[in-house]
Protein backbone atom coordinates (compact mmCIF):
# COMPACT_ATOMS: atom_id res chain seq x y z
CA UNK A 1 0.00 0.00 0.00
CA UNK A 2 1.28 3.47 -0.98
CA UNK A 3 -0.06 6.55 0.37
CA UNK A 4 1.01 9.69 -1.47
CA UNK A 5 1.00 11.58 2.29
CA UNK A 6 4.75 10.35 3.76
CA UNK A 7 3.33 11.38 7.30
CA UNK A 8 0.70 8.89 6.96
CA UNK A 9 2.92 6.12 5.83
CA UNK A 10 6.03 7.57 8.68
CA UNK A 11 2.86 6.77 11.40
CA UNK A 12 1.67 3.16 9.97
CA UNK A 13 5.45 2.30 10.29
CA UNK A 14 5.53 3.55 13.83
CA UNK A 15 2.05 1.16 14.61
CA UNK A 16 3.63 -1.93 12.96
CA UNK A 17 6.66 -2.01 15.24
CA UNK A 18 3.71 -2.89 18.16
CA UNK A 19 3.50 -6.48 19.48
CA UNK A 20 0.38 -8.27 17.25
CA UNK A 21 -0.33 -5.44 14.66
CA UNK A 22 0.27 -5.94 11.15
CA UNK A 23 0.94 -3.75 8.24
CA UNK A 24 -2.75 -3.74 7.42
CA UNK A 25 -4.11 -2.70 11.03
CA UNK A 26 -0.92 -0.32 11.24
CA UNK A 27 -2.84 1.65 8.43
CA UNK A 28 -6.09 1.26 9.81
CA UNK A 29 -4.86 3.06 12.90
CA UNK A 30 -2.79 5.68 10.82
CA UNK A 31 -6.06 6.64 9.11
CA UNK A 32 -7.91 6.68 12.04
CA UNK A 33 -5.53 9.00 13.70
CA UNK A 34 -6.06 11.29 11.02
CA UNK A 35 -9.86 11.15 11.78
CA UNK A 36 -9.62 12.55 15.51
CA UNK A 37 -9.57 15.95 16.32
CA UNK A 38 -6.24 17.57 17.36
CA UNK A 39 -6.87 17.78 21.09
CA UNK A 40 -7.28 14.28 21.21
CA UNK A 41 -4.32 13.45 19.08
CA UNK A 42 -2.52 15.55 21.40
CA UNK A 43 -3.74 13.63 24.61
CA UNK A 44 -2.96 10.58 22.93
CA UNK A 45 0.33 11.89 22.29
CA UNK A 46 0.77 13.08 25.82
CA UNK A 47 -0.15 9.45 27.04
CA UNK A 48 3.02 8.20 25.60
CA UNK A 49 4.94 10.54 26.42
CA UNK A 50 3.71 10.11 30.15
CA UNK A 51 4.45 6.74 30.28
CA UNK A 52 7.75 6.75 29.32
CA UNK A 53 9.26 9.77 31.22
CA UNK A 54 6.91 9.08 34.90
CA UNK A 55 6.43 4.99 34.69
CA UNK A 56 10.25 3.05 35.57
CA UNK A 57 11.58 0.19 36.62
CA UNK A 58 12.23 -0.47 39.99
CA UNK A 59 15.71 -0.72 40.69
CA UNK A 60 15.43 -3.81 43.03
CA UNK A 61 12.75 -5.97 41.39
CA UNK A 62 12.04 -4.23 37.74
CA UNK A 63 8.38 -3.87 38.36
CA UNK A 64 6.89 -1.22 36.70
CA UNK A 65 6.72 2.03 39.28
CA UNK A 66 6.07 5.38 39.17
CA UNK A 67 8.22 5.68 42.45
CA UNK A 68 11.36 3.87 43.41
CA UNK A 69 11.93 1.63 44.74
CA UNK A 70 8.24 0.21 44.16
CA UNK A 71 5.49 -0.11 46.79
CA UNK A 72 6.34 -4.13 47.51
CA UNK A 73 10.10 -3.50 47.60
CA UNK A 74 10.03 -0.41 49.95
CA UNK A 75 7.15 -2.27 52.68
CA UNK A 76 8.69 -3.30 55.52
CA UNK A 77 5.97 -5.88 56.54
CA UNK A 78 6.72 -7.93 52.92
CA UNK A 79 8.50 -11.00 54.09
CA UNK A 80 12.45 -10.48 52.85
CA UNK A 81 13.51 -13.81 52.70
CA UNK A 82 11.22 -14.96 49.12
CA UNK A 83 11.74 -14.00 45.75
CA UNK A 84 8.92 -14.77 43.38
CA UNK A 85 10.30 -14.39 40.01
CA UNK A 86 7.89 -13.79 37.39
CA UNK A 87 8.28 -12.73 33.95
CA UNK A 88 6.27 -10.05 33.46
CA UNK A 89 5.11 -7.25 35.15
CA UNK A 90 1.18 -8.18 34.83
CA UNK A 91 2.28 -11.56 36.62
CA UNK A 92 2.76 -9.87 39.63
CA UNK A 93 -0.63 -8.34 39.82
CA UNK A 94 -2.24 -11.65 39.26
CA UNK A 95 -0.30 -12.85 42.14
CA UNK A 96 -1.23 -9.98 44.09
CA UNK A 97 -4.86 -10.54 43.71
CA UNK A 98 -4.33 -13.75 45.39
CA UNK A 99 -3.25 -12.23 48.57
CA UNK A 100 -1.37 -15.66 48.79
CA UNK A 101 1.83 -14.73 48.75
CA UNK A 102 3.88 -12.43 50.90
CA UNK A 103 7.54 -11.92 50.36
CA UNK A 104 9.01 -9.94 47.45
CA UNK A 105 9.11 -9.87 43.38
CA UNK A 106 11.84 -10.25 40.52
CA UNK A 107 10.36 -9.45 37.23
CA UNK A 108 12.68 -10.99 34.66
CA UNK A 109 11.61 -8.77 31.54
CA UNK A 110 10.24 -12.09 29.46
CA UNK A 111 10.89 -15.70 29.53
CA UNK A 112 13.94 -17.41 27.31
CA UNK A 113 12.57 -17.83 24.20
CA UNK A 114 15.95 -18.83 21.55
CA UNK A 115 13.63 -18.93 18.36
CA UNK A 116 12.26 -15.03 19.17
CA UNK A 117 16.37 -13.75 20.12
CA UNK A 118 15.32 -13.70 23.61
CA UNK A 119 18.17 -15.04 25.39
CA UNK A 120 19.47 -14.60 29.19
CA UNK A 121 21.27 -11.48 28.59
CA UNK A 122 17.84 -10.04 27.21
CA UNK A 123 16.05 -10.93 30.61
CA UNK A 124 17.20 -9.43 34.26
CA UNK A 125 18.86 -12.45 35.27
CA UNK A 126 22.35 -11.15 36.42
CA UNK A 127 19.81 -8.65 38.70
CA UNK A 128 18.18 -11.89 39.99
CA UNK A 129 21.76 -13.21 41.08
CA UNK A 130 22.65 -10.16 42.63
CA UNK A 131 19.65 -10.30 45.08
CA UNK A 132 20.82 -13.44 46.37
CA UNK A 133 22.12 -12.13 49.56
CA UNK A 134 21.92 -14.44 53.25
CA UNK A 135 18.45 -13.21 53.69
CA UNK A 136 16.55 -14.59 50.44
CA UNK A 137 15.84 -18.58 51.85
CA UNK A 138 13.69 -18.89 49.13
CA UNK A 139 13.00 -18.30 45.24
CA UNK A 140 9.86 -19.51 43.81
CA UNK A 141 9.73 -19.93 39.66
CA UNK A 142 6.72 -18.67 38.63
CA UNK A 143 7.04 -18.94 34.82
CA UNK A 144 4.14 -19.16 32.17
CA UNK A 145 3.21 -23.20 31.75
CA UNK A 146 4.80 -23.40 27.98
CA UNK A 147 8.21 -23.99 26.88
CA UNK A 148 9.83 -20.84 27.22
CA UNK A 149 8.28 -20.68 30.92
CA UNK A 150 10.02 -24.28 30.89
CA UNK A 151 13.22 -23.40 29.51
CA UNK A 152 13.32 -20.64 31.91
CA UNK A 153 12.80 -22.13 34.87
CA UNK A 154 15.22 -24.75 33.98
CA UNK A 155 18.02 -22.58 33.35
CA UNK A 156 17.06 -20.25 36.56
CA UNK A 157 17.04 -23.23 38.86
CA UNK A 158 20.69 -24.51 37.57
CA UNK A 159 22.06 -21.02 38.26
CA UNK A 160 20.50 -20.67 41.54
CA UNK A 161 21.14 -24.60 42.96
CA UNK A 162 24.34 -23.73 43.55
CA UNK A 163 23.68 -20.64 45.87
CA UNK A 164 22.54 -23.00 48.77
CA UNK A 165 19.08 -21.09 48.30
CA UNK A 166 15.88 -23.02 48.21
CA UNK A 167 14.26 -22.70 44.82
CA UNK A 168 11.29 -24.00 44.00
CA UNK A 169 8.70 -23.33 41.40
CA UNK A 170 4.80 -23.39 41.75
CA UNK A 171 2.68 -26.58 40.82
CA UNK A 172 1.68 -27.34 37.53
CA UNK A 173 -1.99 -26.93 38.05
CA UNK A 174 -2.12 -23.91 36.01
CA UNK A 175 -4.45 -24.57 33.47
CA UNK A 176 -1.61 -25.24 30.66
CA UNK A 177 -1.80 -23.07 27.33
CA UNK A 178 -2.86 -19.74 29.04
CA UNK A 179 -0.92 -17.20 30.49
CA UNK A 180 -0.32 -17.04 34.73
CA UNK A 181 -1.97 -13.48 33.96
CA UNK A 182 -5.50 -15.15 33.01
CA UNK A 183 -5.18 -17.84 35.82
CA UNK A 184 -8.50 -17.47 38.18
CA UNK A 185 -7.16 -16.49 42.14
CA UNK A 186 -8.29 -19.81 43.39
CA UNK A 187 -6.33 -21.91 40.49
CA UNK A 188 -3.34 -19.32 40.94
CA UNK A 189 -3.57 -19.58 44.84
CA UNK A 190 -3.32 -23.73 45.04
CA UNK A 191 -0.30 -23.39 42.41
CA UNK A 192 1.49 -21.50 44.97
CA UNK A 193 1.00 -23.34 48.01
CA UNK A 194 1.96 -26.13 45.89
CA UNK A 195 5.46 -25.41 44.95
CA UNK A 196 7.45 -28.13 44.28
CA UNK A 197 11.26 -28.00 45.14
CA UNK A 198 13.74 -27.86 42.34
CA UNK B 1 -12.56 -24.28 3.18
CA UNK B 2 -12.63 -26.92 6.92
CA UNK B 3 -9.58 -29.10 6.75
CA UNK B 4 -7.68 -31.04 8.88
CA UNK B 5 -4.16 -31.94 9.03
CA UNK B 6 -1.33 -33.44 11.21
CA UNK B 7 1.32 -30.83 12.40
CA UNK B 8 3.57 -29.54 14.44
CA UNK B 9 3.79 -26.41 16.72
CA UNK B 10 6.53 -24.12 15.70
CA UNK B 11 5.81 -21.07 17.72
CA UNK B 12 3.12 -19.25 19.18
CA UNK B 13 3.06 -15.70 19.47
CA UNK B 14 1.03 -13.23 21.52
CA UNK B 15 -1.53 -11.12 19.86
CA UNK B 16 -4.05 -8.91 20.78
CA UNK B 17 -5.42 -9.13 24.49
CA UNK B 18 -6.55 -13.13 24.65
CA UNK B 19 -4.99 -14.23 20.97
CA UNK B 20 -2.33 -16.21 19.83
CA UNK B 21 -0.94 -16.29 15.96
CA UNK B 22 1.03 -19.80 15.79
CA UNK B 23 2.88 -21.60 12.91
CA UNK B 24 2.93 -24.83 12.04
CA UNK B 25 4.88 -27.40 9.93
CA UNK B 26 1.55 -29.50 8.29
CA UNK B 27 2.49 -32.59 6.87
CA UNK B 28 -0.22 -31.48 4.17
CA UNK B 29 0.44 -28.29 3.17
CA UNK B 30 3.67 -26.98 4.85
CA UNK B 31 4.75 -24.26 6.89
CA UNK B 32 1.68 -22.18 7.79
CA UNK B 33 0.09 -19.87 10.21
CA UNK B 34 -3.00 -19.77 12.07
CA UNK B 35 -4.69 -17.71 14.51
CA UNK B 36 -6.16 -19.24 17.67
CA UNK B 37 -8.55 -17.10 19.40
CA UNK B 38 -9.29 -16.45 23.14
CA UNK B 39 -5.89 -18.80 23.41
CA UNK B 40 -4.84 -17.24 26.36
CA UNK B 41 -7.80 -17.12 28.44
CA UNK B 42 -7.35 -19.83 30.97
CA UNK B 43 -10.63 -21.22 29.63
CA UNK B 44 -9.60 -21.65 26.25
CA UNK B 45 -10.36 -25.39 24.50
CA UNK B 46 -6.43 -25.09 22.93
CA UNK B 47 -5.08 -26.36 26.06
CA UNK B 48 -1.20 -26.72 26.10
CA UNK B 49 -1.84 -27.93 22.18
CA UNK B 50 -0.52 -24.73 20.44
CA UNK B 51 2.82 -24.76 22.67
CA UNK B 52 5.87 -24.76 20.72
CA UNK B 53 7.00 -29.06 19.64
CA UNK B 54 3.32 -30.12 20.46
CA UNK B 55 2.23 -32.73 17.48
CA UNK B 56 -0.89 -32.08 16.62
CA UNK B 57 -4.22 -32.53 15.01
CA UNK B 58 -5.11 -29.60 13.32
CA UNK B 59 -8.55 -28.52 12.03
CA UNK B 60 -8.49 -24.99 10.11
CA UNK B 61 -10.66 -22.76 7.90
CA UNK B 62 -8.38 -22.90 4.84
CA UNK B 63 -8.55 -19.87 2.85
CA UNK B 64 -7.05 -19.23 -0.28
CA UNK B 65 -4.37 -16.45 -0.87
CA UNK B 66 -4.47 -16.18 2.88
CA UNK B 67 -1.28 -15.98 4.67
CA UNK B 68 -2.96 -16.45 8.10
CA UNK B 69 -5.64 -19.02 8.93
CA UNK B 70 -8.47 -19.73 11.62
CA UNK B 71 -7.41 -22.49 14.08
CA UNK B 72 -11.03 -23.97 14.49
CA UNK B 73 -9.10 -26.55 16.78
CA UNK B 74 -6.24 -28.17 17.69
CA UNK B 75 -5.89 -31.54 19.76
CA UNK B 76 -2.74 -32.79 21.32
CA UNK B 77 -1.34 -35.97 19.82
CA UNK B 78 2.04 -35.31 21.56
CA UNK B 79 3.00 -33.36 23.53
CA UNK B 80 6.89 -34.24 24.30
CA UNK B 81 6.80 -33.97 27.52
CA UNK B 82 9.77 -35.18 28.35
CA UNK B 83 11.75 -32.82 26.01
CA UNK B 84 10.54 -30.06 28.38
CA UNK B 85 12.12 -31.62 31.55
CA UNK B 86 16.00 -30.75 30.11
CA UNK B 87 17.37 -27.76 29.29
CA UNK B 88 19.36 -29.70 26.63
CA UNK B 89 16.47 -31.20 24.94
CA UNK B 90 14.71 -28.14 24.61
CA UNK B 91 17.22 -26.38 23.38
CA UNK B 92 18.14 -29.27 20.65
CA UNK B 93 14.01 -29.21 19.73
CA UNK B 94 13.42 -25.87 19.27
CA UNK B 95 16.95 -25.48 17.43
CA UNK B 96 15.23 -27.49 14.89
CA UNK B 97 11.83 -25.85 14.69
CA UNK B 98 13.82 -23.21 14.14
CA UNK B 99 15.54 -24.57 11.33
CA UNK B 100 12.52 -25.07 9.80
CA UNK B 101 11.31 -21.87 10.22
CA UNK B 102 13.57 -20.61 8.50
CA UNK B 103 14.52 -22.55 5.45
CA UNK B 104 10.51 -24.03 5.04
CA UNK B 105 8.83 -22.15 2.72
CA UNK B 106 5.14 -21.08 3.44
CA UNK B 107 2.30 -23.39 2.32
CA UNK B 108 4.43 -25.71 0.21
CA UNK B 109 3.88 -29.16 1.21
CA UNK B 110 6.96 -31.34 2.26
CA UNK B 111 5.54 -34.86 3.83
CA UNK B 112 8.81 -36.36 3.49
CA UNK B 113 9.85 -33.53 6.12
CA UNK B 114 7.29 -33.26 7.63
CA UNK B 115 8.07 -37.16 8.82
CA UNK B 116 11.33 -36.32 9.17
CA UNK B 117 11.13 -33.40 11.80
CA UNK B 118 8.28 -35.80 13.96
CA UNK B 119 11.17 -38.65 14.29
CA UNK B 120 13.68 -36.38 15.14
CA UNK B 121 11.50 -34.99 17.99
CA UNK B 122 10.62 -38.48 18.91
CA UNK B 123 14.56 -39.30 19.35
CA UNK B 124 15.49 -36.28 20.75
CA UNK B 125 12.59 -37.28 23.43
CA UNK B 126 13.53 -40.89 24.09
CA UNK B 127 17.43 -40.52 23.88
CA UNK B 128 19.26 -39.69 26.85
CA UNK B 129 22.42 -38.58 25.31
CA UNK B 130 24.00 -37.14 21.97
CA UNK B 131 21.11 -34.66 21.53
CA UNK B 132 23.51 -32.43 19.50
CA UNK B 133 23.65 -35.10 16.93
CA UNK B 134 19.86 -35.13 16.47
CA UNK B 135 20.79 -31.30 15.62
CA UNK B 136 23.06 -32.05 13.40
CA UNK B 137 21.81 -35.38 11.76
CA UNK B 138 18.88 -32.52 10.98
CA UNK B 139 20.56 -29.97 9.44
CA UNK B 140 21.92 -32.21 6.92
CA UNK B 141 19.14 -33.75 6.33
CA UNK B 142 17.01 -31.19 6.02
CA UNK B 143 19.31 -28.91 3.31
CA UNK B 144 18.91 -32.45 1.54
CA UNK B 145 15.25 -32.44 1.21
CA UNK B 146 15.27 -29.27 -0.03
CA UNK B 147 17.41 -29.71 -2.91
CA UNK B 148 21.23 -29.53 -1.84
CA UNK B 149 22.29 -32.88 -0.82
CA UNK B 150 26.09 -33.33 -0.45
CA UNK B 151 27.17 -36.24 -2.29
CA UNK B 152 29.40 -37.63 0.61
CA UNK B 153 30.07 -41.31 -0.81
CA UNK B 154 32.66 -40.67 -3.78
CA UNK B 155 35.46 -38.39 -4.53
CA UNK B 156 34.53 -35.90 -7.23
CA UNK B 157 37.98 -35.41 -8.81
CA UNK B 158 39.28 -39.30 -9.29
CA UNK B 159 35.67 -40.94 -8.72
CA UNK B 160 37.10 -43.25 -5.78
CA UNK B 161 34.23 -44.47 -3.38
CA UNK B 162 34.94 -42.83 -0.15
CA UNK B 163 33.22 -45.95 1.39
CA UNK B 164 35.69 -48.53 0.90
CA UNK B 165 39.04 -46.69 0.62
CA UNK B 166 40.59 -45.23 4.32
CA UNK B 167 41.30 -42.07 3.86
CA UNK B 168 44.53 -40.99 5.04
CA UNK B 169 44.46 -37.08 6.04
CA UNK B 170 41.67 -34.37 5.62
CA UNK B 171 39.48 -34.25 3.10
CA UNK B 172 38.28 -31.29 0.59
CA UNK B 173 34.74 -30.11 0.84
CA UNK B 174 33.16 -28.02 -2.03
CA UNK B 175 30.12 -25.77 -0.07
CA UNK B 176 28.46 -24.94 -3.52
CA UNK B 177 28.67 -28.60 -5.27
CA UNK B 178 28.07 -30.32 -1.72
CA UNK B 179 30.89 -32.34 -3.73
CA UNK B 180 33.73 -34.34 -1.62
CA UNK B 181 37.48 -34.37 -2.48
CA UNK B 182 39.31 -37.49 -1.33
CA UNK B 183 42.54 -36.45 0.67
CA UNK B 184 44.77 -38.08 -2.16
CA UNK B 185 42.76 -35.30 -4.97
CA UNK B 186 42.90 -32.66 -2.43
CA UNK B 187 46.55 -32.47 -2.00
CA UNK B 188 47.20 -32.70 -6.05
CA UNK B 189 44.11 -30.09 -6.27
CA UNK B 190 44.98 -26.70 -4.47
CA UNK B 191 44.02 -25.17 -8.13
CA UNK B 192 40.93 -26.46 -7.20
CA UNK B 193 40.36 -24.42 -3.46
CA UNK B 194 39.12 -20.78 -3.64
CA UNK B 195 35.53 -19.43 -2.78
CA UNK B 196 33.60 -22.45 -0.62
CA UNK B 197 36.07 -24.59 -0.48
CA UNK B 198 36.60 -26.00 3.19
CA UNK B 199 38.32 -29.13 4.59
CA UNK B 200 36.70 -31.89 6.65
CA UNK B 201 38.48 -34.27 9.02
CA UNK B 202 38.24 -38.27 8.22
CA UNK B 203 36.12 -38.91 11.33
CA UNK B 204 33.55 -36.08 10.95
CA UNK B 205 33.25 -37.03 6.95
CA UNK B 206 32.40 -40.27 8.84
CA UNK B 207 30.04 -38.89 11.14
CA UNK B 208 27.99 -36.69 8.34
CA UNK B 209 27.80 -39.66 6.14
CA UNK B 210 25.98 -41.70 9.10
CA UNK B 211 24.01 -37.95 9.81
CA UNK B 212 22.54 -38.32 6.26
CA UNK B 213 21.69 -41.66 6.19
CA UNK B 214 21.54 -44.03 9.39
CA UNK B 215 18.58 -44.54 11.49
CA UNK B 216 18.03 -42.59 14.43
CA UNK B 217 19.00 -45.17 16.31
CA UNK B 218 22.42 -45.36 15.34
CA UNK B 219 23.14 -41.86 15.28
CA UNK B 220 22.43 -42.09 18.95
CA UNK B 221 24.88 -44.42 19.22
CA UNK B 222 27.79 -42.26 17.59
CA UNK B 223 30.75 -41.04 20.23
CA UNK B 224 32.91 -38.02 19.00
CA UNK B 225 34.75 -35.53 21.29
CA UNK B 226 34.07 -32.10 21.60
CA UNK B 227 36.47 -30.61 18.91
CA UNK B 228 34.66 -33.04 16.37
CA UNK B 229 31.57 -31.68 17.35
CA UNK B 230 32.45 -27.94 17.01
CA UNK B 231 33.97 -29.14 13.28
CA UNK B 232 30.79 -30.52 12.46
CA UNK B 233 28.87 -27.46 13.72
CA UNK B 234 31.06 -25.21 11.69
CA UNK B 235 31.15 -26.92 8.65
CA UNK B 236 27.29 -27.31 8.43
CA UNK B 237 26.17 -23.44 9.28
CA UNK B 238 29.03 -23.13 6.12
CA UNK B 239 27.16 -25.63 4.09
CA UNK B 240 23.90 -23.98 5.40
CA UNK B 241 24.77 -20.55 4.77
CA UNK B 242 25.74 -20.99 1.43
CA UNK B 243 22.81 -22.72 0.08
CA UNK B 244 20.08 -21.06 1.88
CA UNK B 245 19.91 -17.21 2.14
CA UNK B 246 18.33 -16.43 5.09
CA UNK B 247 20.84 -18.48 7.33
CA UNK B 248 22.60 -15.22 8.62
CA UNK B 249 24.40 -15.82 11.88
CA UNK B 250 20.71 -16.71 13.90
CA UNK B 251 21.12 -15.01 17.01
CA UNK B 252 19.93 -18.47 18.81
CA UNK B 253 22.88 -19.86 17.81
CA UNK B 254 24.83 -17.79 20.72
CA UNK B 255 21.53 -18.07 23.29
CA UNK B 256 21.10 -22.12 22.88
CA UNK B 257 24.73 -22.45 23.93
CA UNK B 258 24.81 -20.21 26.59
CA UNK B 259 21.31 -22.12 27.66
CA UNK B 260 22.88 -25.30 28.13
CA UNK B 261 26.74 -24.53 29.29
ZN1 LIG C 1 10.41 -3.31 43.47
ZN1 LIG D 1 39.99 -38.42 -5.39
Amino acid sequence: MFYTAESIEHLAEQFAQLPGIGRKTAHRLALYVLKLSRDEVVAFAKALVDVKDKVRYCSICSNITETDPCGICSNPKREQTSICVVEEPNDVLAIEKTHEFKGLYHVLGGALSPLDGVGPEDLRVKELLQRMSDSVEEVILAMNPNVEGEATTLYLSKLLKPLTVKVTRIARGLPVGSDLEFADEATLSRALEGRITL
Amino acid sequence: MLTKTEAIVIKSMKYGDTSKIVSFYTRQFGKLKGIAKGARRSDNKFGSSLDSLSHVALVIYKKEHRDLHLISQCDSIRSFGKIHDSIEKISVGLSILELVDHLAHEEEENPVLFSLLLETLVAVEKSSRNYQSFARSFQLRLASLLGYAPSLNVCSVCGKSLMEVEQSSALGFQLLSGAIICANCSKAATAKRGVGYTTLSVPAHRILQCFLTSGMESIATITYSESIGNELDETLRLYLRYHFDNMKDLKSTQIFKTMIQ
